[in-house]
């Protein structure tokens, strides 16, 4: 099915341009910020549209990308921007832009400059759309970098971080990153003389030096992007401490480009420089899974909970990039597209559970007893958070965990082992917030998830119960609508 | 007989103004500020008029030629001062200073420029550059504040300036003994012949280079631009810093292509390390600075190591990528000073740090358009600002200049740093200050710089075309 509509770019184009009107929005004291964001989830809205009729018209039994759109740049040096689509990016965007709206529905009512936070916001999803839908290295560096300027500006305004430094050796140590792949970047364009397509990047015959170099200079990057070791601190250092719920998710969402680097530029078969390499990355991949599950079992705090099941989750998933076959792709697609809206569903009512708990001076544990539908959410997602089968999650994480079994079964039984303890942590939280045996206050702050915020909470998880039949089961096929 | 001299319209524009100006500072009782800005203006636009014009026919064809390289420098020359003289136009009506001293030896200061850039000749090229140069002594003594730094300041600018005039001026006599004559094409003669050359060539040669890198400001030599920018009038520090460097970068180029070219090898080695020295000061001094003039002073230093390490070579690719380079750093600083222009409290203009902490509360496009202009030079896509680091470093990978590469990246972490401290005082920081109205015409001027770097990455080929089939006319 082939269209001439210009999708791709549309879906890029459409945060940019709910940014512009989000950025003319007038807002004064009565209407408390309320213009902005009806004009941003109008935005988001509108691209969840474009996107449910791109997979329409998407071929998902065809391999490689489609719906291609190339763009001439530069003359010297020749530069093309290409921007395509298959299944597994239209995926992400999708769980991106639906995390985000959860996020930006949990962060309506915090007391902030809510402008800012919604047009950084856009911008953020804008540049992680064109990151996703990069299909040729230049495209695919510039939206690498460019999401880092939104994400810095949404973390330092609203995150809260109390140590500036943290944040500034944050966004170098992001920006560092980028410089390595624009590194690799420059010297694989002089090498072919051309833009080289994400996909033939593994392809390039280059002479072992050159090899050496070209490779550890992408590895970095993407791994700069990932809380593995030695890369962990910045990451949890800054996610740690954040209490906005939409700025959380954002930041959480970038481990997620790193591991969707090396989806794109791992080839299936390693060069024989890295192969040397690739038993010392897992067993650090491993470790770290290992050591975060555990840190999240012991903290306290739910955030932190929370950033460690879904660094687990990116290392699950990055361990499966590494399998030596194509078939996997599609298993982690279908599971991301819940983990990151599961995540977000957790980290939106955790906050919204953290402000009753202030508002009714109490510990939080118990909480969910004086909150029936909150509860009934929040069980739902800590439920399909460990592997219930309630979301794609379940029966793809098997497939993933069962292929890394079949690889190496050490490596195997440890993330097992993570996924167990990871599951432990969130069982636990959930234990500790409905324990019926504390006494909550009657205090007229204290309320229930709104009738209008459940029904959209209910809807999210009949979706995401359906994923568990069929994960592409709101596609409709043949492009009709 | 007149259509051989209807060339020189753009100089003779200029001259005229300037004695118009005299006039009417002599006769006219009640000139303001912007009497002098509307005759600069009117004097400057005919000039770029007329440059468009005639841009590759000569008047003096034995001493100055025009061609589509040369024009291309005086044009971006041209519309920087018109914008950059509209905008300190704002600083003398705001203080109420006299504009007619700031006016007319801007005019004249371009005027010689151009002249310089035109040249084809070293007695030419020697009275005009040095001659401009020196003019910005009088320009560091503008205005009436900070006056014992100022005095400090200016003296020492003075003493270095004439040193290094005298030390152009003994390098053109030695070239003139060595090569019999002074123009470009007799030099390049004289040095083709290698095998024949003395050591006193070579010191003639680099006498006429180290001047023109001692104006750029490079590392050894950058203690006066960064002593000048901190105790300058805004309206001065914003035209040391956006309009002479096209001019010095375009002669550097002319004299080394077209003069010194069969020796450049042995001068290039000089220039990379001078350009590695500025990156690596420029990081540094960026980082020990809470002056936010002194700050972007300092960063100034790494943008002009960029441009002078991707010139080194001074082919074709070079050329193109240095002057990329230059024209997206002039942009963006020039955006960073029209921010400067809106940043003013109880009628001071700030530039500590501290000063303009929570700006972005009150004034949100000021705010906003300096970070855009902030993330232009630190070459974050999707900016303008990539387009010159995607230029520098490609050519670079060209030249196989791996180093130096890795070296200019890395280095530019350190610089983030520093503008990082400056987003942290505009976004982050709570405001202790309060801020006065700003001027329409600044809002104008960052609205048309803003949509130039915004919109410029998103189709640069048809203006870069353009620039690239000027540049190579060098050749």
């Amino acid at each position: 099915m082939t269209s001439s509509f210009n999708f791709v770019s549309t879906i890029i184009a459409v945060p940019f341009i709910g940014l512009l009107f989000a950025l003319a929005a007038k807002d004064d004291e009565k209407t408390r910020d309320r213009n902005v964001f009806n004009v941003s989830i109008f935005a988001l809205i509108t691209n969840l549209f474009v996107i449910w009729r791109m997979f329409a018209l998407l071929d998902v039994s065809k391999p490689g990308l489609q719906m291609v759109e190339r763009y001439e740049w530069l003359e010297n040096p020749k530069i093309s921007i290409v921007l395509g689509m298959d299944v597994f990016s239209l995926l992400l965007i999708l769980a991106v832009h639906a995390a985000v709206l959860i996020g930006m529905f949990g962060a309506r009512h915090n007391k902030e400059d809510g402008k800012s936070l919604m047009v950084f916001s856009l911008m953020f999803v804008g540049m992680i759309t064109g990151f996703f839908a990069a299909a040729d290295i230049f495209s695919f560096y510039i939206f690498f970098e460019a999401m880092l300027l939104p994400l810095f500006m949404i973390i330092g305004m609203f995150g809260g971080i109390r140590k500036q430094g943290v944040l500034a050796r944050f966004f170098i140590y992001n920006l560092l990153g980028a410089i390595f792949l624009f590194f690799a970047t420059v010297v694989l364009y002089n090498y072919q003389s051309a833009n080289i397509a994400l996909n033939e990047v593994s392809r390039v015959d280059l002479n072992i030096r050159q090899e050496i170099f070209v490779w550890a200079a992408i590895f970095i990057s993407f791994l700069s992007r990932i809380p593995i070791w030695p890369f962990h601190y910045w990451i949890s250092s800054i996610s740690t401490g954040l209490r906005n719920p939409l700025v959380f998710i954002i930041t959480n969402i970038i481990p997620l480009t790193g591991v969707y680097g090396f989806v794109r530029f791992w080839p299936k078969t390693v060069p024989g420089v890295l192969s040397y390499f690739m038993i010392i990355l897992e067993i650090i991949c491993v470790i770290s899974m290992v050591f975060i599950a555990l840190i999240g079992l012991i903290n306290k705090d739910i955030q932190y909970k929370i950033f460690s099941f879904m660094t687990v989750g990116y290392i699950i998933y990055l361990l499966a990039a590494f399998l030596p076959t194509d078939m996997v792709l599609q298993n982690i697609g279908y599971s991301l597209f819940s983990f990151l809206i599961i995540a977000a569903g957790l980290e939106v009512l955790s906050n919204y559970l953290e402000k009753q708990q202030e508002c009714m001076e109490i510990s939080s544990a118990g909480i969910l007893c004086a909150l029936p539908r909150a509860s009934l959410i929040f069980s739902f997602f800590v439920l399909a958070a460990i592997g219930m089968p309630l979301s794609s999650m379940f029966l793809n994480n098997f497939v993933l965990v069962a292929d890394l079994l079949d690889k190496n079964v050490k490596m195997g039984s440890l993330v097992v082992f993570s996924l167990i303890v990871i599951a432990a942590a969130l069982l636990q939280e959930l234990y500790r917030l409905k324990d019926n045996t504390c006494v909550l206050p009657e205090k007229p702050c204290a309320a229930d998830i709104s009738a209008r915020a459940y029904g959209v909470l209910l809807l999210i998880c009949g979706f995401l119960l359906l994923t568990f039949v069929n994960p592409l089961w709101f596609v409709v096929r043949g492009g009709k609508l | 007989m007149i259509h051989k001299y209807i060339a020189a319209l753009p100089e003779a524009s200029l001259i005229i103004g300037l004695i118009v100006m005299a006039l009417v500072n002599l006769f006219r009782k009640t000139n303001t500020p912007k009497t002098f800005y509307t005759l600069s203006k009117f004097f400057l636009a005919f000039s770029l008029l007329t440059t468009v014009l005639f841009y590759n026919r000569s008047w003096l064809p034995q001493f100055l030629e025009n061609n589509p390289y040369t024009s291309l420098f005086k044009i971006i020359i041209c519309i920087f001062t018109l914008t950059w003289a509209y905008l300190s136009c704002k600083w003398f009506l705001n203080k109420n200073y006299p504009s007619w001293s700031f006016y007319s030896l801007m005019l004249l200061e371009v005027l010689l420029l151009s002249l310089a850039v035109s040249s084809l000749n070293f007695v030419v090229l020697v009275i005009a550059l040095q001659g401009a140069f020196l003019l910005n002594w009088c320009l560091i003594r503008l205005g009436d504040d900070e006056e014992k730094k100022k005095l400090g300041a200016s003296r020492r600018f003075l003493c270095f300036a004439l040193l290094f005039a005298a030390l152009s001026a003994a390098g053109a006599v030695l070239l003139l003994a060595r090569a019999g004559s002074l123009d470009y094409e007799a030099v390049y003669k004289h040095f083709s012949h290698v095998s024949k050359l003395m050591p006193v060539d070579y010191t003639a040669a680099a006498m006429m280079i180290l001047p023109l890198l001692f104006m750029l400001g490079l590392v050894p030599f950058h203690f006066w631009y960064i002593d000048v920018i901190g105790v300058a009038v805004l309206p001065v520090g914003g035209f040391l810093t956006i309009v002479p460097l096209f001019a010095y970068v375009a002669c550097l180029a002319d004299i080394v292509l077209n003069a010194f070219f069969p020796v450049w090898p042995v001068f290039k080695p000089v220039l990379i390390v001078f350009g590695l020295l500025s990156v690596g000061f420029g990081v540094v001094g960026a980082n020990s600075e809470t002056n936010m003039r002194r700050l972007f002073g300092f960063s100034t230093l790494y943008h002009l190591g960029v441009i002078v390490l991707s010139l080194a070579a001074f082919d074709d690719n070079s050329i193109l990528s240095g002057f990329v380079y230059m024209l997206v750093y002039v942009l963006a600083m020039s955006g960073i000073y029209t921010s400067f222009l809106g940043m003013r409290s109880k009628g001071v203009y700030l530039s500590e740090l501290e000063s303009v902490s929570g700006l972005s509360a009150v004034r949100p496009y000021i705010a906003a358009g300096f970070l855009v202009f902030l993330i232009s030079l630190i070459s974050t896509p999707p900016l303008l600002g990539f387009l010159g680091k995607l230029s520098v470093v490609n050519n670079l990978v060209i030249q196989g200049e791996y180093t130096v590469m890795l070296f200019i990246l890395l280095a530019v972490l350190m610089l983030v740093y520093a503008y990082l401290n400056v987003i942290k005082a505009l976004y982050f920081d709570a405001r202790i200050n309060t801020f006065d109205r700003v001027d329409k015409g600044v809002y104008i001027c960052l609205t048309v710089n803003l949509i130039l770097v915004l919109i410029s990455i998103l189709n640069p080929k048809y203006l870069m075309n353009d620039v690239e089939a000027m540049l190579v006319t060098i050749f």
